[in-house]
Formats: C-alpha cells, sequence, structure tokens
C-alpha cells in the first residue's frame, strides 16, 4: 500500500508522445493461490522493486505498465492482481472480462498450489475466451525458484502444461528478478500474434459510460474508447 | 490455506442481490471492513445471468435455491436464517424442436408444427446446447434509464467502467384489435414524422409531454389531478386512442390504477433521459443484469470486502439487549457490528406472489430489431401489462440469427398461465400460418417470489434487502440500497468515485525498451504437443 501514490498526475508529455507511435491495450490478469507472490511479481515488474512484505492492494484494479515494444511500437499493459480479499472465492467475471493474456502462478514449494493450478485454469477458461471463441492465452509461471526445498518436479509441470493447454511455462523469482521481464515479454509475443487476427466488433460499439472527454485527457485518446459513445 | 474470517468485522453481508452488493461496495468504499457470504456458488442471487447449461442446472436439475441448511445449535433469541423458501418455483422447461440424438421426450403438437416450416434455419437441441455459453438468461432482466439513479450511481462511483451497454433501440406498444405493434415515438422528430397518429394527436401527446415535464413549476395547475389517478389526468386532456397508449403502457410505465404522481415522475424520467446516449431513454447492460451487481461486488473486493460463496449462514446472534451480535456461518460465529440479509433469508419474511417470467429463445424478431427493444402487451379488465424484452445477438444475449425474449408480469396464477395470452398473441401459435411471427424455440417459464418483511421486527442493526420487482429498471433498488447505507453510517459518502488505475501510478521506471536478445529459458507448448484436452463448448 505504501508503495502506491494515489492521483499522480501521470505524464502527460510523455504518454502524448507514445500516442503518436501505435499504442495497443492487453489486460492480463494474474492468478493462482494466496501466497504464491502474484502481487511481488508484478510489483518486481512494473517498479523492479521487491519487498518481503506486500499488504493488499487497496483500491486499484491493476498496475500499469507501459511497454516501449519497438520504435513506433507502444504496448500499455493492465496487469489486473486479484483483489488480496477474493481468497475465499471464485472471482466476479468482471475481473476476468475481456482479459487477453492470463498468468497462472504457481509455489514451486507448495505442492498444493501446483494442483490448484489447474482448477484456476479452468476457471478462467469457463469464464472468459477471445472473440473469437479461443481460449485465452495462459502462461504457467513456477514462482519462488530461488528457493531449495522443491515439492514440484519439472517433468510434472511439463506434463501439466501441456494436458491443459497452457502456451508455455517457465520457473520465476520474483525476489531475484529470475526470468520477471522474459516470461511478460514472452506473453506479450503471444498476444500480439493473437491481436493481428482479431476481428473487429461487429455487432458496433457498445456504450461506455462516463467516459472522460478527449479534451480531458489531454489528447490521449484509447482506441477502444474512441470507438464507442462517450457522455 | 488456514487463513480465516475476520471477525468481528463492520458489516456482515448474506446474499449477493443488487441491494446487498451496492451496500457491501459502498462500506468497503469508506474504509469498512465488510465480509460478504452466499450459500450459492454464483454472483447475483435472484439477479443472476446465466449461460444455457448453468442455467439448467441451477433451476432445473439442482435445487440450488432450495439448499439445505445444519441446524446448529442455537440460544433462544437467535433468529434462523437458513434458506426457508425457494426464491424461484414453478420452473417448466419446454423445447419446440427436435433433436437427432434425443427425440423421447419431445411429442408436443408444437414440435410437429416446426417440422413443417422447413423455410426457416433449424436448430436443434444439441446445437443450442453446444452453444451454452453463447447464451446469457437473465433471471431479473432491467433496464437503466440514461438518467436515472443507476446511471448517475455507476457514473458517480467509476464503477461503470467494469461494464457496458447498448441503447434500446425500439420502443413499442401491442396493439390488441389489430394484433400488431405499434412504435412509440420516442423525439419530437418521431412525433411529427409519426404515421400511425394525426396531426391533432401529436399536438396534444406533445402538450401533455410538455406539461408533466414542467409539473414541478406548474404544481398550480396540477392541483385537481395530484390526488387522483393517471387515468383521471389522461379523461380530463381528452387523451385516447394510439397516444393515450403510447403514454400509459410505455412512456409512464402506468397501468389503470397508477396514482398521477408516480406516473409523471417516469413520464419525466423517460423524456429527461432521451438523447443522452441514444433515441430511446433505455439502456442494457452487455451480458446481461447480472453483470450489474458482480461490478458493486468487485469494486467492493478491491477496496478490501471480502467474498466467500457456497457459504452456508445459520443463524443471526442476538444479544441481551435486543441487538444483533453476529451470526452462525458453517457452524463458525462471525461477529458484526452491521448484518444485511436478503428478505428470503428474513425468518419474519412472507411469501407473497411476486412475479411471472417467461424465457423464450426465438428464430427472428418481432421488430426488426438488432439490439434491443421493449415491448409492452396492455391487459385489459385491472391486470398489470406485460413487459417483453427482446435481445438480440449484439447484446450477448445469445448467437447470431436468435433471440432471447423475456416476459414480466405480476403473478396472479402460475408463470405459465399469467402470460399464455401475451404470448399467444405475439408469437406464432401452432395452428397459425403466420410467416412474419417469430416461432419459439424453446421456453422456460417460472416464478419469483416476493417477500412481505414486518418493519421493526429485527434487532434495529439488521437489514433486510428486498429482492426483485416489477419494475423495468433499478432505481428503486439503488434508492433503497443508500438509504440502508445512510442509515448505517450517517452522513458519509455515497459511492464516491474511485480513483482511475491510469492515475495511480507505481513508483518505479516508467519505460523500458524490449531488449533485442533471444529469449530463453521458456519451454513454450507447441500447437502439436497441446492434447486438446480442454473441455470448452
Ligand atoms: C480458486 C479456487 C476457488 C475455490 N473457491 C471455492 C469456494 O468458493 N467455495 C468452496 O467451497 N470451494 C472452493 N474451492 C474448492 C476448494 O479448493 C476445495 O475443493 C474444498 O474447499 C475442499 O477443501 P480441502 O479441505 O480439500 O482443501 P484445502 O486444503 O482447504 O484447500 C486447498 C487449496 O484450495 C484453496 N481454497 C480452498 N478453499 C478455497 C476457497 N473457498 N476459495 C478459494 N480458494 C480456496 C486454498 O488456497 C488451498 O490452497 C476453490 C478452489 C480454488 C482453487
Ligand atoms: N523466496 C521467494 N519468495 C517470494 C517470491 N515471490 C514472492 N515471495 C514471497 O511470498 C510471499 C507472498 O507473496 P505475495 O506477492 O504477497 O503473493 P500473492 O498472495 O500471490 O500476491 C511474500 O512473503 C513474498 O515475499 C520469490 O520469487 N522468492
Ligand atoms: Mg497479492
Amino acid at each position: 500500500m505504501a508503495q502506491i501514490t494515489a492521483a499522480k498526475p501521470p505524464d502527460r508529455k510523455l504518454l502524448t508522445e507514445y500516442n503518436r507511435a501505435t499504442e495497443k491495450l492487453f489486460k492480463v490478469i494474474i492468478i493462482g493461490d494466496p501466497g504464491v507472490g502474484k502481487t511481488s511479481f508484478i510489483r518486481r515488474y512494473v517498479q523492479n522493486a521487491f519487498r518481503g512484505d506486500y499488504k493488499a492492494t487497496i483500491g486499484v484494479d491493476f498496475a500499469l505498465k507501459i511497454v516501449r515494444w519497438s520504435e513506433n511500437q507502444t504496448i500499455k499493459l493492465q496487469l489486473w492482481d486479484i483483489a488480496g480479499q477474493e481468497r475465499f472465492t471464485w472471482m466476479t467475471r468482471v475481473y476476468y472480462k475481456e482479459a487477453q493474456g492470463c498468468i497462472i502462478m504457481f509455489d514451486l514449494t507448495s505442492r498444493n498450489s501446483f494442483k490448484n493450478a489447474v482448477k484456476w485454469k479452468k476457471d478462467v477458461d469457463s469464464k472468459c475466451f477471445l472473440e473469437d471463441g479461443a481460449p485465452v492465452p495462459c502462461m504457467l509461471l513456477a514462482n519462488k525458484c530461488d528457493l531449495q526445498q522443491r515439492e514440484v518436479d519439472q517433468w510434472e509441470i511439463e506434463t501439466l502444461c501441456r494436458e491443459h493447454g497452457f502456451i508455455g511455462w517457465t520457473e520465476t523469482s520474483a525476489k531475484d528478478d529470475l526470468m520477471v521481464g522474459d516470461c511478460m515479454r514472452f506473453l506479450i509475443e503471444i498476444m500480439m500474434k493473437y491481436n493481428r487476427f482479431q476481428t473487429t466488433d461487429i455487432f458496433g460499439p457498445s456504450l461506455k459510460l462516463g467516459k472522460r472527454t478527449i479534451e480531458e485527457t489531454n489528447g490521449i485518446v484509447n482506441q477502444k474508447a474512441s470507438s464507442s459513445c462517450r457522455c | 490455506m488456514g487463513e480465516d474470517i475476520p471477525s468481528p468485522c463492520d458489516l456482515i453481508v448474506v446474499g449477493t442481490g443488487l441491494i446487498e452488493s451496492i451496500v457491501a461496495s459502498a462500506s468497503s468504499r469508506i474504509g469498512k471492513q465488510v465480509v460478504h457470504l452466499d450459500h450459492r456458488d454464483f454472483y447475483g442471487s435472484s439477479w443472476a445471468t446465466f449461460s444455457f447449461n448453468s442455467l439448467q442446472n441451477t433451476l432445473g436439475l439442482v435445487d440450488e435455491f432450495t439448499e439445505h441448511t445444519t441446524q446448529s445449535q442455537k440460544e433462544a433469541s437467535d433468529l434462523n436464517i437458513s434458506l426457508n423458501s425457494k426464491a424461484i418455483c414453478n420452473v417448466i422447461e419446454k423445447w419446440f424442436i427436435s433433436d437427432e440424438c434425443k427425440t423421447e421426450n419431445d411429442d408436443s403438437q408444437e414440435c410437429e408444427a416446426s417440422r413443417d416450416k422447413t423455410s426457416r434455419i433449424t436448430w436443434t437441441k444439441s446445437e443450442l446446447l453446444k452453444n451454452s455459453r453463447k447464451f446469457n438468461f437473465d433471471i431479473t432482466p432491467k433496464l437503466l434509464y440514461s438518467r436515472g439513479e443507476m446511471v448517475e450511481v455507476l457514473i458517480n462511483s467509476g464503477i461503470c467502467r467494469y461494464a457496458e451497454f447498448k441503447n434500446v433501440s425500439g420502443i413499442y406498444t401491442f396493439d390488441g384489435a389489430e394484433g400488431c405493434l405499434l412504435p412509440v415515438p420516442c423525439s419530437r422528430a418521431d412525433v411529427f414524422n409519426s404515421k400511425e397518429i394525426t396531426m391533432v394527436e401529436k399536438r396534444l401527446l406533445m402538450k401533455v409531454l410538455a406539461m408533466c415535464v414542467d409539473y414541478e413549476n406548474k404544481s398550480e395547475e396540477f392541483k385537481e389531478y395530484e390526488s387522483g389517478s393517471f387515468d383521471n389526468f389522461l379523461n380530463a386532456h381528452k387523451i385516447q386512442g394510439k397516444i393515450r397508449k403510447y403514454l400509459v403502457d410505455s412512456v409512464a410505465m402506468a397501468n389503470d390504477s397508477t396514482n398521477f404522481k408516480d406516473a409523471v415522475k417516469n413520464v419525466q424520467k423517460f423524456v429527461r433521459s432521451i438523447g443522452r446516449y441514444g433515441n430511446t431513454p433505455f439502456l442494457w447492460t452487455l451480458y446481461g443484469s447480472g453483470e450489474l451487481p458482480q461490478c458493486f461486488c468487485r469494486c467492493s473486493a478491491v477496496f478490501g470486502g471480502i467474498y466467500c460463496l457456497k457459504r452456508n449462514t445459520e443463524n443471526i446472534i442476538v444479544g441481551s439487549d435486543g441487538q444483533a451480535i453476529g451470526i452462525v456461518s458453517d457452524n463458525q460465529n462471525l461477529m458484526a457490528k452491521f448484518i444485511l440479509i436478503e428478505d428470503c433469508l428474513n425468518p419474519l419474511a412472507k411469501i407473497k406472489p411476486g412475479i411471472s417470467r417467461a424465457i423464450l429463445i426465438t428464430d427472428r424478431s418481432l421488430t426488426k430489431n438488432d439490439q434491443a427493444a421493449i415491448i409492452t402487451v396492455p391487459s385489459a379488465n385491472g391486470k398489470d401489462p406485460v413487459r417483453i424484452l427482446e435481445l438480440s445477438a449484439s447484446t450477448m444475449a445469445c448467437p447470431p440469427g436468435l433471440y432471447v425474449v423475456h416476459l414480466i408480469t405480476r403473478q396472479v396464477k402460475t408463470a405459465v398461465e399469467d402470460l399464455r395470452e401475451a404470448i399467444n398473441a405475439v408469437f406464432c401459435s401452432s395452428e397459425e400460418e403466420a410467416l412474419d411471427k417469430p416461432n419459439i424455440i424453446w421456453s422456460l417459464h417460472f416464478n419469483i417470489n416476493e417477500y412481505d418483511c414486518p418493519e421493526g421486527k429485527l434487532p434495529p442493526n439488521v437489514y433486510s434487502c428486498p429482492g426483485p420487482d416489477l419494475f423495468i429498471d433499478f432505481d428503486d433498488h439503488v434508492i433503497k440500497a443508500r438509504n440502508i447505507f445512510q442509515s448505517m453510517y450517517p452522513g458519509e459518502d455515497f459511492l464516491p468515485k474511485v480513483p482511475d488505475p491510469e492515475d495511480v501510478v507505481l513508483e518505479g521506471p516508467s519505460e523500458d525498451i524490449v531488449q533485442e536478445r533471444p529469449l530463453e529459458g521458456i519451454v513454450e507448448t507447441s500447437p502439436e504437443d497441446q492434447e486438446s484436452g480442454e473441455t470448452r463448448q
């Protein structure tokens, strides 16, 4: 909580500059049992920081990371953390809605969290899919690989990954910053590939209420919003 | 995981219906510790939206709404809140198409009839069920007035970012004598372009609308009507025929006995809501009305609310001073300063006839509608009208080529009996050769109970929340939720705007140029490798 500065104005100039190049927005959800390191992973990726104790993030849905993908391609990544409090239940559909990528994380030192990865995968697949009906690309992360006392073997992970339709897996450590950026890059590449084949909205735009006007956002127009009614 | 539900907390909410979810989010929003429980395995109670399979599981095969809870020991003063009744009853499902795989139980005449009309795209039962997830069936379908309470709350709180909407594209009343639908003109231009009504009628209609909108400023002129019915007012102004139908059935959402003031309030809301998002005053929630309670639940969770589904609740624990001090849930005592329960869990609630509902799947639109349309079938002899909502694929209610139709009216007998007349009037019955009318492919009838809850009998810190009602919009429930919140936390802000996550900047490098070096160490599952063991339907 201490890490969050509310309503600090984003650097408009910087963002406007980004907008001249093409910009893509991706929603990525990060799920897995409590304590496997989801919040640590997001903090590591977005802020390049690691702290031993993260209190549940109060009041924000997602962390935003702007990735400079290439000279003329920026990517806005929304990383949706589970509100830590939802640990007793399944997520609302709102959480899954329109996710284009998913990370399911388990803790290499907790066999139980590994077994539950399958339940999480089923929950994702039952609640959301891409526009063309395909499952949301899902990456399996084996976190805390810096620790010695493992409870899960590599072949088990590989088998599970294949049998349950994950797009790939890797070991990570949010603590020692191992593979954090790389696995996100892998996921972005996949999402870009899928994105290219995505059909445009066959039913025409839907309404989003209370969107900021173009003037208010200082020229920042997100592609989605510009095609729908702003009021 | 050994992590327990915090106790004591500020507020325990039992049931994830609309009012419960709004109050939960408003309370979490001001920093109260909220624990939100539901014995069901889905969000939304009687407000939920289901896929085909989950609807059948929930209503038909599994008695989800009548789950039995274990009786735990209780003090004499404690109140039992285990489910004492079905919230939904008289459920009847019917198929009007054949199925290659399963033909046994489809021997109704309707089935024969639909097989004759081969000119239309024919669906089979298994094809529909294969598309289960493309269907979103609302238990309680409702619209939003573009300038109503729900829209204002969603915008002011920022919760609107979780949902999307479609403008309702048409409003109609059914003319029983002619057997046809009359489009209700919504704008000034609509009125004057209408071919249905005469010039005199147009002027009269505009005049009455203008009077109603200006009601507060000209209360002198209305004095004599204020205490009477809307009918009385219309009679006095010689409003007859079609324009009366428009006004009563669709604009005022009224019937013969609606009092003048309520009707005028609806007329004002209708007129003011036109033009904000489109040509009609109404919005429909994409993916179904069941999204809305979930939006509020997500907001509550983001602000620290704790959610627990499939969690039974047995008793409210009452202290010696008559105040509730907590609840018993799965044999665990959870303490709280305030408790909110659904009406159907209220131990003092008495079931009364509620709502008669039907959900139909049809093969063509009644109205050439490509979004959502509302049709009112007025009922003769003092009964309530039947409201019909027709949803096209663009609302995400069903796959393209099909329509989902909701029928809603006050329960007098059972849903089947209460809605038979309207369904026969509007849709293709088996004998008829009316090719312009839609065929019914599948139907589900059910009743939703309402409850009489005596006031002032529960402990003062326990609130009982009404479930769905007959109104076409959510606004009464939003107002009730706000009243409950303000009575618990007087002077506190009701759902102030949440910070936009894009404005919440996490410290750290904001720019990051992706390296050119190749990726190593990621095991990619190649498409050939993937065993198609996925269970997707
Ligand atoms: C994401 C997820 C959500 C679940 N949601 C529910 C639910 O809402 N209600 C329910 O009755 N069962 C839920 N379950 C099923 C639950 O895991 C067990 O099937 C059941 O509670 C029996 O528990 P157990 O004693 O065998 O295992 P336990 O050792 O109690 O739990 C095994 C693992 O499941 C997780 N878990 C257990 N219960 C829940 C829960 N309620 N919510 C979230 N995670 C849980 C724990 O984190 C633990 O790692 C959920 C499981 C998962 C993975
Ligand atoms: N050793 C080690 N500990 C980690 C790692 N990632 C997270 N943790 C620890 O695991 C605990 C839970 O992390 P958190 O991010 O809160 O998990 P979440 O509940 O999934 O969000 C914390 O004590 C972290 O410090 C890791 O890569 N290595
Ligand atoms: Mg966390």
